[in-house]
């Protein structure tokens, strides 16, 4: 079985700023890493979603330069910047933050190269996935603050 | 002008663009301090050719759908452009830099850029621009009118379509049907909106019908539990839902019309009812699937449909939307079709086919508003 870990502080009220840490899923080129993430609620969440952005250097063919991530379920039906409109589920004020932490950790797993918030990420991560791994791997030796191999 | 791709991102000097047909140009960035060098060439067949060196200075003004380009060639610095409020170049997104990119790329093919010239790039991310567009819509719709106006006679329709042969016909057939209605913001909600005002405002004071309609709500929750809607976030829709509905249940002494419109008027409780109808209006299409997937184009199934155009807020209603509803809550509802149709009449359908109507919806394309008869 996979293990699975994202670190969030327990607090009394719902922030509009919620910061959390996701461990990279084991088995994949992000193992190991710890990265730390913000999410921001809007105004007036749950009707509209949360956007998610890392803090950490992140390179990954669905997280924008600035770290702000680019998944199906984190836009409401109009906002579709990627084209996403026909595919995959979207926001619902019915679904949950557990659902959202669950899809990104699915996405640093399985990146969608048809989606490119970072086109240099999709394009590589397409063709030259050695390359890739290579600096996934010294961005999670950033995160634990290890000197690059 | 759009680009098919842009490769590239800030800090790597390059973007690749595919300007028009078969032709491609890249654009090598060169950063200064708040200088962008394009380099424009021609790929086609393999043949790289330069075609234009060029540097620009780019402003991007917030928002940052615009950028101020100033055209001036390299190594001349005299030209200063007086805007105060400009980010540095380095605050691009590739995206931005590749298709403002693109775009001088062909102003330079076509020899439109000169030295000095100066211009305004608007819709440098189109997405960006059309989803802010929006969003400055809705503000607009949102301080313009009320999520459920005050009732108003039919003639503030005939004065709306005052010159228009074929709606003031339908008009004057309708106001010999009806005696006034009740407008609701257009926003995607209207039809769920239009829908619980009219028939809790009816719940006021008719008792038996009230009691018929707690129970159903109060067991409302489970159901969509047993449907495998989660728990957790179901619940704090059903309970805000339940308290609107034990407000009307006070009787109009206690909680009068008025109070009905307050609430309605107030975003939190109003957009909550509004989704807790998504839900009811899911679960009825969920649970009977086998029906209604007929009724859904393309191969979508019925859970993906509800999850795609019935749960999101500010998704349309549709047909199939209504009868869902209708059904699961067992309330009739008669919706009156005022279109560009040949006809002088306003159609009227009823869901379900048959029953006697309690709530009565006027449809213009694409929104719902409140009838009286």
């Amino acid at each position: 079985m996979r293990h699975l870990s994202i670190y969030i502080p327990v607090q009394p009220e719902m922030p509009v700023l919620h910061h959390s840490c996701y461990s990279g899923p084991e088995g994949t080129c992000f193992e190991g890493g710890v990265f730390p993430a913000k999410l921001i609620f809007p105004p007036d969440y749950p009707l509209s979603p949360p956007k998610m952005q890392f803090t950490c250097e992140m390179f990954h063919p669905n997280i924008y330069a600035d770290g702000r991530v680019c998944i199906s379920i984190l836009h409401a039906p109009g906002d579709d910047p990627m084209g996403y409109e026909s595919s995959a589920e979207r926001w619902s004020p019915v679904q949950s933050v557990e659902k959202i932490l669950l899809s990104v950790v699915s996405m640093l797993a399985e990146p969608n190269d048809e989606s490119g918030a970072n086109v240099d990420a999709a394009k590589m991560w397409r063709d030259d996935r050695h390359e890739f791994n290579r600096i996934a791997e010294r961005i999670v030796r950033k995160t634990l603050g290890l000197p690059p191999p | 002008m759009h680009p098919c791709c842009v490769y590239g991102s800030p800090g790597e000097p390059c973007a690749m663009l595919h300007c028009s047909r078969g032709l491609w140009c890249i654009c090598s960035l060169s950063y200064g301090s708040d200088v962008v060098g394009i380099t424009t060439y021609s790929t086609k067949c393999r043949n790289v050719k330069i075609l234009q060196q060029l540097s620009f200075r780019l402003f991007v003004v917030k928002p940052y759908a615009a950028v101020v380009v100033t055209c001036y060639k390299q190594g001349d610095n005299s030209l200063k452009h007086k805007c105060s409020q400009a980010l540095l170049p380095t605050d691009l997104s590739a995206t931005t830099i590749g298709v403002c990119g693109a775009y001088l790329s062909r102003l330079a093919l076509v020899g439109a850029v000169t030295r000095g010239s100066n211009f305004v790039l608007i819709g440098v991310n189109q997405d960006e621009l059309i989803m802010q567009q929006q969003r400055q819509i809705e503000k607009e719709i949102s301080e313009t009118t009320a999520l459920v106006g005050d009732m108003e006679g039919l003639e503030s329709l005939q004065d709306e379509y005052a010159g228009d042969d074929i709606y003031c016909q339908k008009v004057q057939d309708l106001a010999g049907k009806y005696k006034s209605m009740r407008r609701t913001r257009p926003d995607g909600n209207c039809f769920y909106r239009a829908f619980s005002y009219a028939y809790l405002e009816q719940l006021l004071d008719n008792r038996e019908e009230y009691n018929r309609f707690r129970d159903l709500a109060a067991k409302s929750k489970e159901n969509l539990v047993a449907l495998g809607f989660p728990q957790f976030t179901v619940e704090d829709f059903h309970d805000t839902f339940m308290e609107v509905i034990d407000y009307v249940g006070q009787g109009p002494s206690t909680f009068s019309q008025m109070d009905l419109h307050k609430v309605f008027n107030d975003q939190g409780y109003s957009d909550y009812i509004v989704v807790y109808l998504r839900l009811i209006t899911s679960g009825q299409l969920q649970r009977d699937s086998e029906f209604y997937q007929h009724f859904i184009e393309g191969d979508r199934s019925v859970a993906d449909f509800c999850h795609q155009e019935v749960e999101p807020m500010y998704k349309e209603s549709d047909h199939i939307h209504i009868i869902a509803l209708s059904a699961a809550l067992n309330v009739g509802v008669r919706v009156r079709y005022m279109d560009r149709g040949e006809a002088s009449e306003v159609i009227a359908h009823d869901f379900p086919e048959g029953s006697q109507p309690a709530v009565h919806l006027l449809y213009r394309p694409g929104h719902y508003d409140i009838l009286y008869p």
